[in-house]
């Protein structure tokens, strides 16, 4: 192997006083397997070669200056070797000896951290998000609390630099550099031969498990006798631990995980768990999640195996055909089923209205301005709320009498259907476009209004959306406006759950096909609560109350409601 | 009469045409008797008929899978083979049947795990040579499906060896098989929606397509199982609906993508997954989408590294996306997704991210909540899905920083993780990477009881409390709860070590001598064990030397601080106990040298650094002093400005400078107190009153976290007692001021404020600050100290006996305290005549002199790593 390396070395030399032989040795490198294997050895056994670990380095970097482009990435293949021996140096406390490793790794990340044109570099993506229709999806396609979750994350550029370049590398820095290094590696890692990655699980083993061995020598428990205040030289063990940090050793997990996925297999998998082992050791929280998700993804999983097919993948077909019996999967919950929103960020506001709802109006109007959620223009919140204070007072005295009845009517599902027929006609309330919609909101709006003198802030709450049910085409409409069109297009109501007291009502009063959907609606709402109606069917949109300020506040109402 | 007949066949015929595309195939067989009755000539296709539907019966009652028991298969199949066969004939080619009949018969063979002769009617029914062209329901279905077991067929030959040529060849023909299978395939279940759509309940209609591009497509359908329909049961519609396609359909639609990377040809998969993914989703692909989008991400993660990755559609770029319908359309393509301001992935990590979150979308939309057994099958599937999508999300984002993000995702997850173990800890682990502590610690309870062997747990438990939560009891409960989970013994000496850290703190915090004891020989007791069982833990001996250093064994924490050396040389705490145990040793030269060694390695540590004004303002004169503390400030801009003024930005590389407040995140524990854990409450106390402060006046709270202003305030309040050394107390107070603009209620400032009143000989001003400060914090030993003296400069000496007492009760080891005591005792008993008790003092004070670190070592910060 030596003497391998040792021409290496030579021809190198010589192609380069010689321009017209550097082509030739350019290609003929590229071209030759054996020489990384040799260097590899050679970096095993660097005791016995002190010498030649020197040259390489020296070489090495040659290469790395080097404008052909074979010759410049032929370096990088080495960096977690190079890691590894610099990381033991220096633990061992043996700075000088990895001198050359050092320069070698300090001039690799001054070059990678740079661009071409001696700027900084800097590797950055956008953020995606769901909200916005991408090549892969649609947005109407997917559920709307995916959708709002990402709405923060918007234009959001992730980074990775720019890094400052260095003169030194110190124990303050060190890890920093080591795990940029190893990033560009990872950048590179396709590029490199595959042979290398053998190195780099057996590397990245002895790197975590160095002074980790089950049989900790006490050699040095000797030396407790001798003086302290001397400061005799303490023996040092023989392979000390190396530090090492979590965002390193993550940048190590998906070098590894790429080695598992291209023909290392079983060693890349034993090295994982070598990580794995030394990040619950340091409790490293990062690095345990991205180790657990690995060893987790690794059994049992439909991910598959590294031995499974190309890239661990293979076919996965539905089971839903063969395994779930028709019905079975009828009356199976699925996330499907519900829906959930995010509580309103003031709920003590509410409970606090809740104890003095002597003044409601005076409260209502306090909500609303400060009420996030709104995002009407001036100018139409104006308006709805003059709708609703012209509304109040005529609509209140007439329907409060239909209301109550209503509630103390439907206790029961099977009451429901009964009390269908004998229900107060009513036009048809489904097909709504964009305009009825708003009327049909400002119905419902007056018909809760009873409501509203008990808890003002649903008030308020109701005249924000209701201002949002009404849409100014041209604009750009805002993420709530989106999804009520979109739920509304798709003939199913997502319940705000301010709102369940008023489609329950309107339901109520609705008749005809539209009742049972939305009673069922209801009844899945409760039966988050009530066990023993989780196995009704749940055939359409279900919205999941938030349990904690509702429960609260009106839960009384609502169970009653839910009942129906 | 023969008119009639002939409407009446025409019915029939569209009636059967519909109940093909629709697999209502006993359906078919009856229709056809009806055909047969009304012109008997229709023979041909009657017999075709019946034998499609005999077939396509049977295959949907028995799933075809390449071990299926194909003797059974081929008993079962035998009538719709004999009708099959009878199609054939010279009228079934006059019919323009034959073409149909051959691929179908293609198929049958292929369910008897005939593959041979598959191909051959294949070749018979010149699959290659047919020209794309408008097609029925039906007709497109059974072409993909023809393309499709031609691609299986191919793949089964493939492994039999042949010549390497022949090999090659085959491989292209198979692709080529897959692939148009996977694109008519698509196109047949777009076709299948639009068609079903139209028919099938208005209820759909409502929904505004933005997809106006496709005007050849007619309506497009808000079409997704999960968009419930109010008259039909969603559940019941996936059944449906995942009928429709067909495991053949299915494997070969996965299967693209695979073949080509077995053929090498990695970049092409890639592509070939792209488009599947492009093409507009039905209700029957929402399962394959997942799939696909999982896989997908899969192969960027695990076979694409950033350099030889190719962005999506930028080679056609914008036509290819915008090619929906209309004239440009080509007939055997699906149609694509289209709309204005689509986000198209730039590089890997966007297109990664974004398919795992559509993936995600689609996953967790599936998933049972029903616990009941019957499920359980189907719940594990489902959860299976969805947890190789939250895996694959935190390979991709950790890496990023993005810790924010995977926590939303968990948080949503645990609807439907009751009782996983993996969801719970990784929710858990992800809280605590985001350093939301007592979240986390709530969900790491849930996590303990889910793995009851795991000490893990436990142990993170354990180190949330002691590190962030300031509740060592509960912390030491932990520990010891993981200690006794270790009975593997993989390494107990971690919860061994905890366990000592806890009876560490505990020690320290305790008021009652007697308690204390008890707990510092506990604590010795459980470090020394885990030094024994771990002996290469550099943590285990510098805590087991720092129990020493607070016992006062000077030596012995010598000689197990230079075993933690031994063992990591570079270690900032380790170097920092050292110093200040040399500075206890009196040898206050070698601690400089050593804290001037260990700022080499740590340029940017704020503790050293403060070490090192100290042991200057002592050795050298204070200009080196207000140096070093000017380097202070310095280094505190470089390190935390930039964190606190973008706050957001907490990725990657910041993540350096996160991590430093991690390690040095204690540090706003008062540096001058001994009681670390009780001052959290003090200093939430202070935060209270800041904010109290703040409403009433014009005082307003620095943004951002509060430790590194609080870092900034310890670091003025150094630099004004460096400025009162060398005689400007206006400075001083400046530094005061400037500390008060950041938080004007710490008991530091109050007592600092104190000590230049001193300085300037304002003894009733001092009083009251210091009074002020102990009011603040009733532990604060040298603002104790400092009143006693002041009420002793104001001749109170029994007042100032008391406050001295209360300061040696709760550290007796600092020598100025019995000092000062001795000079208030020695007032008192002048009067008394008695000077035993100060004498007393005097002699305690000198004996603790020379082992009085310059700064206490409890000023070290709690360490983990």
């Amino acid at each position: 192997m030596a003497e391998l390396v040792k021409d290496w070395l030579a021809d190198y030399q010589r192609a380069r006083r010689q321009p017209a032989e550097s082509e030739a040795f350019v290609v003929e490198h590229e071209t030759d397997p054996e020489i990384a294997e040799a260097i590899f050895t050679i970096f095993n056994e660097r005791q016995r070669n002190e010498d030649l670990v020197h040259d390489i380095c020296q070489q090495l970097l040659a290469f790395y200056r080097a404008p052909e482009v074979a010759l410049h990435k032929f370096p990088l293949q080495f960096i977690p070797v190079l890691i590894y021996t610099y990381l033991h140096a220096v633990a061992a406390g043996d700075k000088k000896a990895s001198r050359g490793v050092e320069t070698l790794l300090i001039c690799i990340y001054n070059g990678e951290v740079s661009t071409d044109d001696g700027g900084q570099k800097v590797v950055a993506f956008r953020m995606p998000i769901l909200a916005q229709a991408s090549v892969y999806h649609e947005v109407k396609n997917l559920p709307m609390t995916d959708l709002r979750r990402w709405e923060e994350n918007c234009n959001r550029e992730v980074k990775w630099g720019p890094h400052l370049r260095i003169e030194s590398i110190n124990a303050q820095n060190r890890m920093r550099i080591m795990t940029a290094l190893l990033f560009c590696y990872n950048q590179q890692v396709s590029l490199t031969q595959k042979s290398s990655l053998l190195h780099l699980c057996r590397v990245t083993s002895q790197l975590v498990n160095q002074g980790f061995t089950t049989k900790s020598g006490h050699g040095h428990r000797m030396s407790y006798g001798s003086d302290p205040a001397t400061g005799a030289t303490f023996p040092k063990p023989s392979s000390p631990r190396i530090p090492l940090s979590a965002s390193f050793l993550i940048e190590l997990v998906h070098a590894i995980y790429y080695a598992m996925f291209n023909g290392y297999g079983t060693i890349a998998i034993q090295t994982l768990e070598d990580i794995h082992n030394r990040a619950s050791y340091e409790m490293y929280t990062e690095l345990i999640l991205v180790t657990n998700a690995v060893r987790n993804s690794l059994h049992a999983n439909p991910s598959g195996q590294p031995n499974d097919g190309p890239m661990g993948l293979s076919v996965a077909l539905t089971p839903a055909t063969n395994t779930v019996t028709t019905s079975v999967s009828k009356s199976m919950i699925t996330n499907a089923s519900f829906r959930t929103k995010k509580l309103p960020d003031d709920i003590p506001i509410q409970v606090q209205d809740l104890t003095m709802p002597q003044a409601p109006q005076q409260l209502a109007s306090v909500t609303e301005e400060t009420e996030p959620g709104a995002k009407e223009s001036p100018s139409t919140k104006e308006s709805s709320g003059t709708r609703t204070s012209i509304i109040r007072p005529s609509m209140e005295g007439i329907k409060a009498q239909a209301h109550k009845a209503l509630i103390a009517g439907f206790k029961k599902s099977k009451d429901k259907e009964k009390e269908k027929d004998k229900e107060p006609p009513k036009p048809p309330q489904r097909k709504f476009d964009k305009h009825t919609q708003r009327n049909s909101l400002l119905q419902l709006q007056s018909q809760t209004t009873e409501d509203y003198e008990k808890s003002p802030l649903t008030v308020s709450k109701s005249k924000t959306y209701d201002a949002v049910g009404d849409p100014q085409p041209t604009d750009m409409l805002p993420m709530q406006t989106l999804s009520l069109i979109n739920e509304n297009g798709s003939n199913s109501f997502s319940i705000d759950s301010d709102m369940n007291d008023g489609i329950a009502v309107l339901a109520g009063q609705g008749g005809g096909v539209p009742v049972s959907t939305m009673a069922s609606m209801n009844s899945n709402t409760t039966s988050i609560t009530s066990s023993d109606l989780l196995t009704k069917s749940f055939d359409s949109s279900v919205e999941m109350t938030p349990m904690v300020g509702h429960s609260n506040s009106n839960g009384g109402k609502l169970a009653e409601h839910g009942l129906e | 009469m023969a008119n009639r007949t002939r409407n009446n066949t025409t019915k029939v015929e569209a009636l059967i045409e519909s109940c093909r595309s629709e697999g209502k195939w006993q359906r078919v067989i009856e229709l056809t008797d009806e055909l047969k009755t009304g012109s008997p000539h229709n023979e041909c296709l009657a017999n075709f008929l019946v034998g499609e539907a005999r077939l396509e019966n049977y295959l949907e009652e028995h799933a075809v899978a390449p071990e299926t028991n194909f003797g059974r298969a081929k008993s079962g199949l035998a009538e719709a083979r004999r009708f099959l066969n009878l199609a054939l004939g010279e009228s079934g080619q006059k019919a323009g049947i034959a073409l149909d009949a051959y691929l179908l018969l293609a198929k049958l063979c292929y369910a008897c795990g005939e593959y041979e002769q598959s191909l051959e009617n294949f070749v018979k029914a010149e699959l290659n040579t047919l020209a794309e062209k408008e097609l029925t329901l039906r007709s497109l279905k059974i072409l993909a499906e023809s393309y499709a077991i031609k691609g299986l067929c191919l793949e089964q030959q493939a492994s039999k060896p042949s010549s390497k040529f022949k090999k090659a060849e085959k491989d292209t023909e198979m692709i080529c098989c897959f692939e148009r299978a996977s694109d008519l395939g698509l196109l047949y279940l777009q076709e299948y929606d639009i068609v079903s759509g139209s028919n099938s309940s208005s209820n759909n209609s409502t929904a505004g397509s933005t997809l106006n591009v496709n005007a050849g497509g007619g309506v497009q359908q808000s079409s997704s199982s999960f968009a419930i329909s109010s008259t039909i049961p969603s559940s019941s519609v996936t059944l449906e609906v995942s009928r429709r396609m067909g495991a053949i359909l299915e494997t070969a639609l996965q299967r693209a993508p695979i073949v080509l990377i077995k053929a090498g040809k990695l970049q092409v998969a890639v592509e070939r997954y792209r488009i599947m993914l492009n093409a507009i989703e039905t209700r029957a692909t929402q399962s394959l989408r997942l799939t696909l989008a999982r896989q997908l991400a899969e192969v960027l993660l695990r076979g694409v590294s950033g350099t030889i990755y190719a962005p999506p559609f930028t080679t056609k770029s914008g036509g290819s996306t915008l090619r929906g319908g209309g004239a440009t359309k080509r007939l055997w393509k699906p149609r694509k997704y289209a709309a204005r301001q689509q986000f198209t992935p730039r590089n890997q990590q966007e297109e990664v991210i974004l398919l795992l979150l559509i993936a995600e979308a689609l996953a967790v939309r599936d998933t049972v909540l029903s616990q009941s057994p019957e499920f359980r099958l189907a719940r594990q599937h489902a959860m299976g899905n969805v947890t190789a999508v939250y895996d694959l999300l935190t390979l991709a984002t950790i890496r990023w920083g993005l810790v924010q993000l995977l926590n939303e995702s968990f948080e949503k997850a645990l609807k439907f993780s009751f009782g996983e173990q993996h969801v719970w800890r990784q929710y858990a682990l992800s809280l605590m990477a985001a350093e939301k502590h007592s979240h986390a610690l709530r969900v790491l309870q849930e996590s303990m009881k889910l793995t009851p062997g795991d000490p893990l747990p436990c142990l993170l438990a354990s180190r949330l409390c002691y590190e962030s939560l300031e509740t060592v009891k509960q912390g030491l409960d932990y520990a010891q709860q993981a200690l006794k989970r270790e009975v593997k013994g993989l390494r107990p000496s971690r919860s061994q070590l905890f366990v000592g850290i806890g009876h560490q703190q505990l020690a320290i915090q305790a008021t009652l001598k007697s308690e204390r004891d008890a707990y510092n020989k506990l604590a010795l007791e459980s470090l020394e064990r885990a030094v024994q069982q771990d002996g290469n833990d550099h943590l285990a001996e510098y805590y087991l030397s720092l129990q020493y250093a607070l016992l006062n064994q000077l030596g012995e924490a010598l000689s197990h601080i230079r075993f933690a050396l031994a063992l990591r040389m570079e270690h900032a705490p380790c170097l920092h106990l050292f110093a200040l145990l040399l500075t206890a040793s009196r040898r206050p030269r070698e601690a400089l040298g050593v804290v001037e060694d260990a700022l080499h390695e740590f340029p940017d540590n704020l503790q050293l650094l403060h070490v090192k004004a100290h042991l200057q303002l002592n050795l050298e004169d204070a200009e080196t002093a207000l140096s070093t503390v000017q380097h202070m400030l310095a280094v505190w801009r470089d390190v935390y400005e930039a964190q606190l003024a973008g706050e957001e930005e907490k990725h990657s590389d910041t993540k350096s400078g996160v991590h430093l407040v991690h390690s040095s995140q204690m540090s706003d524990k008062d540096s001058n107190s001994v009681y670390a854990a009780s001052l959290a409450a003090v200093s939430r106390v202070e935060q209270a009153l800041s904010e109290a402060a703040s409403s009433l006046s014009s005082f307003t709270q620095r943004p951002g976290p509060r430790r590194p202003w609080m870092l900034q305030i310890e670091i003025w309040l150094l630099l004004a007692d460096v400025y009162m050394r060398i005689d400007q107390p206006n400075e001083a107070l400046n530094c005061i001021h400037e500390a008060t603009q950041i938080y004007p209620l710490s008991h530091q400032i109050m007592f600092m404020r104190g000590q230049v009143h001193v300085y300037l000989e304002q003894w009733l001003d001092a009083k009251q600050c210091f009074l002020n400060a102990v009011a603040a914090n009733p532990n604060h030993t040298e603002a104790l100290r400092a009143l006693g003296e002041t009420h002793l400069m104001l001749g109170e000496p029994r007042l100032a006996e008391k406050m001295l007492k209360d300061a040696a009760k709760l550290d007796p080891n600092c020598p100025k305290i019995w000092q000062v005591q001795q000079f208030a005792l020695g007032q008192i008993m002048q009067t008394l005549g008695d000077f035993n008790a100060s004498a007393d003092c005097f002699a305690t004070s000198l004996q603790l002199e020379p082992s009085c670190p310059v700064l206490p070592f409890t000023s070290i910060p709690l360490v983990f790593e």
